[in-house]
């Protein structure tokens, strides 16, 4: 056979980015601890999705925000070399930083045109300390931000889960609630799985026939029961 | 196989996507090229979107390429008015044509197969039933050689590129900024024939020596514009070099190769080539 012609080939970027609240809140009941452990646990579990889909190359990143924000992993480092240091809290809630930050990331001129919707994964407890809506509004200017997966947990009870609907847009998936340290490692999980394994399709969708506001087509999350069980008092945010 | 007509010869070739191979999901892709005239040859590819809400694109894509052609052949005698191309004919009638052919087809096959509701996501059953052709949506891209005329369609994702005889590549249609993250211009749209890019080039010099079509899944597989770009000028390279067979005979391997290295999405490629440079060679 004649070489092939064309030049180097690649597979199609995917970035899957952290958005993480780091605010003195996530202290209490070792919700920090449990965000940590939640994705340290879920490198695994990426790493084989990500083996299962070698069409994608999936880069990871991660934004933590407090009083302000700063990126906690900011080189677009592949899956298989990722690794998590555990975040620290301090401050206050500034989710408009953060969203602002996110913006920056997902610039046209940043982004590759051959890549993949990318996935963010937005994971707070409480009430944003400032603008939040002025910088979601600017974040949505983006259309790399638009079409991204954009997924939100909500920690205990005292999460602000209107504002975390926001994020996801009026037809976008709904906020993901954790109330205790195994709902929330299953969460990440899913998210590191199942929504990572969606976002890797090459399936195409027809721009003004999207129903969902998203181009990825990211299936029910599992309802399960014996997790219910496995929970004591003391473990509820 | 090689398509010729008097002034042009074509190959063209469709592959399924590793990824669509691992989950037995049939090529969402479609290529077709017919000689409808000694002046007049036609190419066509399309890109069925493959989600899970057009479960029927395969089919889609299929009858896409399918209406290109037959349209054409049926519209042959009216494309030239008082010895000149007739712009009316090859635009909006001419794509208006193949939409109306598209949804009977559709429609055709959603009388013969109705679709079941138990295999539509809930999710989907609001949009499917106010808009049944997205279960059936896909991308179209035409290059119709006629004459000394090149004319080229774009609905959707996907390249058209040209190569001169300085081996210079070029994008008669520039890419459509609107289509990231898997987005793109499709059939199943509200009114499709407003989306189509139409190009009309006169090459009474014969400066244009190669053109090449291709779905979305080929550019998508290298790492930057520049890479695929150099699909363009490998070809012509080995078309003089080694003669048109060779491409016709490789074709296949090439794209699957590509496709298997890069996107992993059904790829489908086809390629132009003008005949006295052959010789030439």
């Amino acid at each position: 056979m004649k070489m092939r012609p064309g030049g180097e080939l690649a597979t199609r970027p995917l970035e899957f980015i952290w958005l993480a609240d780091c605010s003195i809140s996530m202290k209490t009941s070792g919700k920090i601890d449990a965000l940590n452990d939640a994705i340290r646990k879920s490198i695994p579990f990426m790493r084989e999705v990500a083996y299962e889909n070698p069409n994608a190359q999936v880069y990871v990143r991660a934004i933590k925000f407090s009083s302000g924000a700063a990126w906690h992993i900011e080189s677009r480092t592949p899956v298989e070399s990722f690794e998590w240091s555990d975040l620290v809290v301090d401050g206050v809630t500034d989710l408009g930083a953060a969203l602002l930050m996110l913006k920056e990331a997902l610039k046209v001129s940043e982004m590759s045109e051959r890549a993949l919707p990318p996935v963010v994964v937005l994971i707070s407890d409480g009430q944003p300390t400032d603008d939040y809506k002025t910088a979601l509004a600017s974040l949505m200017e983006e259309p790399w931000a638009v079409k991204a997966v954009k997924i939100a947990i909500a920690i205990g009870k005292s999460a602000n889960k209107r504002i975390l609907k926001e994020f996801c847009g009026d037809n976008g998936i709904d906020v993901l609630s954790a109330d205790n340290a195994e709902t929330l490692v299953e969460y990440i999980k899913w998210v590191s799985t199942v929504v990572l394994q969606a976002a890797s399709s090459p399936a195409s969708q027809a721009e003004q026939a999207n129903t969902m506001g998203i181009n990825v087509s990211i299936p029910v999350i599992d309802d399960d029961d014996d997790l219910l069980e496995t929970i004591s008092v003391e473990d509820v945010w | 196989m090689i398509i010729t007509n008097k002034n042009w010869r074509n190959t063209f070739e469709t592959v399924t996507g590793k990824s669509h191979v691992k989950i037995k999901m049939p090529n969402q892709d479609a290529a077709l090229s017919k000689t409808i005239s000694d002046e007049i040859l036609i190419t066509a590819v399309a890109d069925g979107h493959g989600s899970k809400r057009c479960f029927r694109s395969h089919l889609g894509a299929n009858y896409a390429v399918e209406s290109a052609v037959t349209i054409l052949e049926e519209i042959q005698d009216r494309l030239f008015k008082d010895g000149a191309l007739n712009l009316k004919a090859f635009g909006k009638f001419y794509t208006k044509q193949i939409v109306k052919l598209w949804r009977d087809k559709v429609d055709a096959d959603l009388k013969e197969h109705p679709l079941e509701e138990n295999i539509i996501e809930d999710n989907d059953k609001k949009s499917i039933k106010k808009n049944p052709y997205i279960v059936y949506g896909s991308t179209l891209l035409i290059v119709i050689l006629v004459k000394d005329f090149i004319v080229c369609y774009q609905l959707g994702d996907g390249d058209i590129l040209f190569i001169s005889k300085s081996k210079k590549v070029s994008k008669p249609i520039k890419r459509d900024e609107r289509h990231i993250a898997n987005d793109t211009s499709s059939l199943c749209l509200l009114k499709p024939e407003k989306e189509f890019k139409i190009k009309v080039f006169r090459d009474l010099k014969h400066v244009l020596k190669m053109i090449i079509i291709s779905t979305d899944g080929y550019s998508n597989s290298f790492s930057s514009e520049h890479d695929f770009m150099k699909v363009g000028s490998d070809l012509i390279e080995i078309a003089l070099e080694d003669g048109f067979e060779v491409i016709d005979e490789n074709l296949k391997e090439w794209i699957e190769e590509t496709s298997n290295l890069g996107s992993g999405d059904d790829t489908s490629v086809s390629v132009l080539m003008r005949i006295e440079e052959e010789s030439m060679a």
